[in-house]
C-alpha cells in the first residue's frame, strides 16, 4: 500500500503541450508558407488595376529589358561557381 | 602543408563577411581610374591606363566567386576527412607519387563533393544581391536580383516582380533537389570498420608551392580588401591614398557620435538580429522538438517547412513578405516586425538544424523518467530538455544573430526610413558614393561580428563553425 503512495500523490496536470506545438507551427505557416503563396497571388494580379491576369508574366518573359538580367544572372552563377571546384587543403 | 590552420581560420573570416563589403573594397582597388591596383600598374609600367574594370560583369563574378569559396571549402574539406589514408598509402606503395595519388584516387573520392559544392556556389551566387548592387547597378548591366530591385522603385511594378522572382525560386528550388540527390547517390564507402589511421601527407619540397596557392583566394577576398577598406574609413578622401595629411578618424567619430541616422541604424541592426536570433531559436527547439518526438500530426511537414527558407533567395522571401504584410489584414511594414520576422524566417534553417541535430543525441531515457514521476509533457521539456540543450541554443541564437547583422537583401525590400539597419545605410552611402564613411561603418560592422565569433570560438570551440554551411 504506502509503496503505491508517491504514484498517487503526483498529480496529472492537464497537457498543455499540444497547444504549443500548434502555435509553433502557426508561427512557422504564418512566416514561410503565407508569403510564399502571396507571391504567386501577387504574380497573376495586375500591378494597375489588381485584377486576375496572367500578363506580368508575358511582361517579365518577353521583353528584352528583361530577358537581359535572366543571361546576365546564369552567365554570372555558371563563371562563379567553375573556379570553386578547387580542392582544399 | 604548413599554416593548415591559418587557411581554415581566413577561410572562415572570408566566409564572415559580406560580399558586398567586399565589392566596396574592390572598389577601392580596381575602379577603372582611380582604383590603387590601376594605378599603382600605371606607375610601375608607364601604362596609359590600368587594366582592371570592377563595373563589368567580370568584376563581380571575380567578387562573387572568391565570397563563395567557402561554402566549396566546407563540403570538399569535410568529404576528404572522411577519406581514410589508407588508400592513398596503398597507392603510393605501388610506386605512384602524390601527385598522382591525389589525382587518381584522392579527387575521383570526393567529386561528389566537389560538384555539390560548385552548385552551391551556382545557388549563392545567382541568389547574390548585394555585389551586383554595388557593381552592377552603376555600370547599368542588370542580373536578375537586380532588376527585382528596380521593380520597387518608382513607379513601382510589386506584382511584376513577384511573376518575375517564382522561376528564380523555381531554378534554386531544382538545383538544391539535385545537390541532395548528388550528394547521397554519388558516394563512396570510404568508412569501413577498419580504423582509419590519418596520417598527413607528405609534400616534400612541394609545400610551399601548394601553400601560395592556398594562400591566393584569403590574399584576395580578406587582406587586400580589409586593407582598402580600413585605409578607406582613415582617409578624408579614398582617391588621395595613404598620405599625410589625408588620415582622419572623422568617419568613426560621425558614425558613433555625430551622426544620429548611423548610430540609430546601429542600434537597430543590433537589437533587430538579437529578436531575430530569439525568435529564430525558440521556434526552432519547439518545432525540432514537436519533430523528433512526433508530437503532431504531419510533424515532418513542420520540419520541411522549418528548412525550407533555406533555398529561398533573400530577396524572394522579400518580396513574399512584402506581398503578404505591406496591406491589411495584417500590416507589419513600416514596423520593426517586419525586418526582424524576415531576418529570423531567413536564418531559422541554421536553428533548426543545429536544434534538430542536439535534440537527436539526447536519449529519451532522461525525459522518460521525468514523465515516469508524473512530469506533463511541457514541465519536462522545460525542465529537463531544455536545460541539456542549453549549450546548443545559445550556440543557435549566436549564428542566427551574425548573418542577421549584416543581412542585406531582405532588408532592402522592407525597411521604412524610421527602421532602416546598419545594412541600409551601407546601401545608400554607395548609391551616392561616399565611400569614407560607408567604409568605417563597414569596419565597425565587421568588428562587432568578429568579436561575436571570437565570443563563440571560445565558448563552444571550432566544432560550432563546422556545422554550419550556409549563412
Amino acid at each position: 500500500m504506502s509503496a503505491a503512495a508517491p504514484i498517487l500523490i503526483a498529480r496529472r496536470r492537464p497537457d498543455l503541450s499540444p497547444g504549443v506545438w500548434t502555435v509553433a507551427a502557426a508561427i512557422l505557416l504564418f512566416m514561410v508558407v503565407v508569403p510564399l503563396a502571396w507571391i504567386l497571388v501577387a504574380s497573376v494580379h495586375s500591378d494597375q488595376d489588381n485584377r486576375l491576369t496572367p500578363a506580368n508574366y508575358v511582361e517579365a518573359f518577353t521583353k528584352s529589358i528583361y530577358l537581359q538580367p535572366i543571361r546576365n544572372s546564369l552567365i554570372l552563377a555558371a563563371l562563379s561557381a567553375a573556379p570553386t571546384c578547387r580542392a582544399a587543403p | 602543408m604548413p599554416g593548415r590552420t591559418l587557411i581554415r581560420m581566413l577561410t572562415f573570416a572570408s566566409f564572415v563577411t559580406p560580399s558586398f563589403l567586399g565589392a566596396t573594397a574592390w572598389i577601392f582597388l580596381a575602379a577603372p581610374h582611380s582604383g590603387w591596383l590601376n594605378r599603382a600598374w600605371v606607375a610601375l609600367t608607364g601604362a596609359p591606363r590600368g587594366f582592371l574594370n570592377i563595373y563589368t560583369l567580370a568584376g563581380a563574378v571575380c567578387v562573387i566567386a572568391l565570397y563563395s569559396y567557402p561554402y566549396a571549402f566546407a563540403f570538399v574539406s569535410s568529404a576528404l576527412e572522411l577519406v581514410p589514408s589508407e588508400m592513398e598509402r596503398s597507392a603510393e606503395l605501388l610506386g605512384a607519387n602524390w601527385l598522382r595519388t591525389t589525382w587518381r584516387i584522392t579527387l575521383p573520392l570526393v567529386r561528389p563533393a566537389i560538384i555539390a559544392g560548385a552548385l552551391m556556389s551556382f545557388l549563392e551566387a545567382i541568389a547574390e544581391f548585394g555585389t551586383p548592387a554595388f557593381l552592377l547597378i552603376p555600370a547599368r548591366q542588370q542580373v536578375i536580383t537586380t532588376q527585382l530591385y528596380l521593380f520597387f522603385q518608382y513607379p513601382s511594378r510589386p506584382n511584376l516582380a513577384a511573376a518575375y522572382a517564382l522561376p528564380l525560386l523555381a531554378v534554386t528550388v531544382s538545383l538544391f533537389l539535385l545537390q541532395q540527390r548528388l550528394l547521397r547517390r554519388g558516394r563512396f564507402t570510404t568508412v569501413t570498420g577498419k580504423g582509419g589511421v590519418r596520417v598527413p601527407f607528405r609534400l616534400g619540397p612541394w609545400r610551399w608551392p601548394v601553400f601560395a596557392i592556398c594562400m591566393a583566394p584569403p590574399i584576395f577576398s580578406l587582406i587586400l580588401p580589409y586593407t582598402a577598406l580600413l585605409a578607406t574609413s582613415l582617409s578624408h578622401a579614398w582617391g588621395r591614398g595613404p598620405v599625410p595629411g589625408n588620415l582622419t578618424f572623422a568617419w568613426y567619430h560621425w558614425a558613433l557620435v555625430e551622426n544620429q541616422g548611423a548610430r540609430r541604424a546601429i542600434a537597430h541592426s543590433v537589437s533587430y538580429a538579437a529578436a531575430a536570433a530569439t525568435i529564430a531559436t525558440a521556434l526552432a527547439v519547439c518545432s525540432a522538438y514537436a519533430v523528433s518526438r512526433r508530437l503532431l500530426p504531419g510533424a515532418r511537414i513542420l520540419g520541411y517547412l522549418a528548412m525550407a527558407p533555406f533555398v529561398v533567395p533573400g530577396i524572394v522571401l522579400a518580396i513574399g513578405f512584402f506581398a503578404a504584410y505591406a496591406r491589411p489584414p495584417l500590416v507589419l511594414y513600416g514596423t520593426a516586425w517586419m525586418l526582424i520576422v524576415a531576418f529570423a524566417t531567413r536564418f531559422l534553417p541554421i536553428a533548426y538544424a543545429g536544434s534538430e541535430s542536439a535534440l537527436r543525441s539526447l536519449d529519451l531515457e532522461l525525459e522518460n523518467a521525468a514523465r515516469t514521476l508524473g512530469s506533463g509533457r511541457l514541465r519536462t521539456f522545460g525542465k529537463i530538455t531544455i536545460p541539456l540543450l542549453r549549450r546548443s541554443i545559445l550556440a543557435n541564437w549566436l549564428m542566427v544573430f551574425i548573418p542577421s547583422l549584416r543581412e542585406l537583401s531582405s532588408a532592402v525590400f522592407l525597411f521604412t526610413p524610421a527602421t532602416a539597419v546598419i545594412t541600409n545605410v551601407i546601401f545608400d552611402l554607395s548609391d551616392e558614393g561616399n565611400f569614407e564613411p560607408l567604409s568605417a561603418l563597414g569596419i565597425i560592422m565587421m568588428a562587432l561580428t568578429f568579436g561575436l565569433v571570437a565570443v563563440a570560438y571560445r565558448l563552444f570551440g571550432g566544432a560550432v563553425f563546422g556545422q554550419r554551411q550556409r549563412a
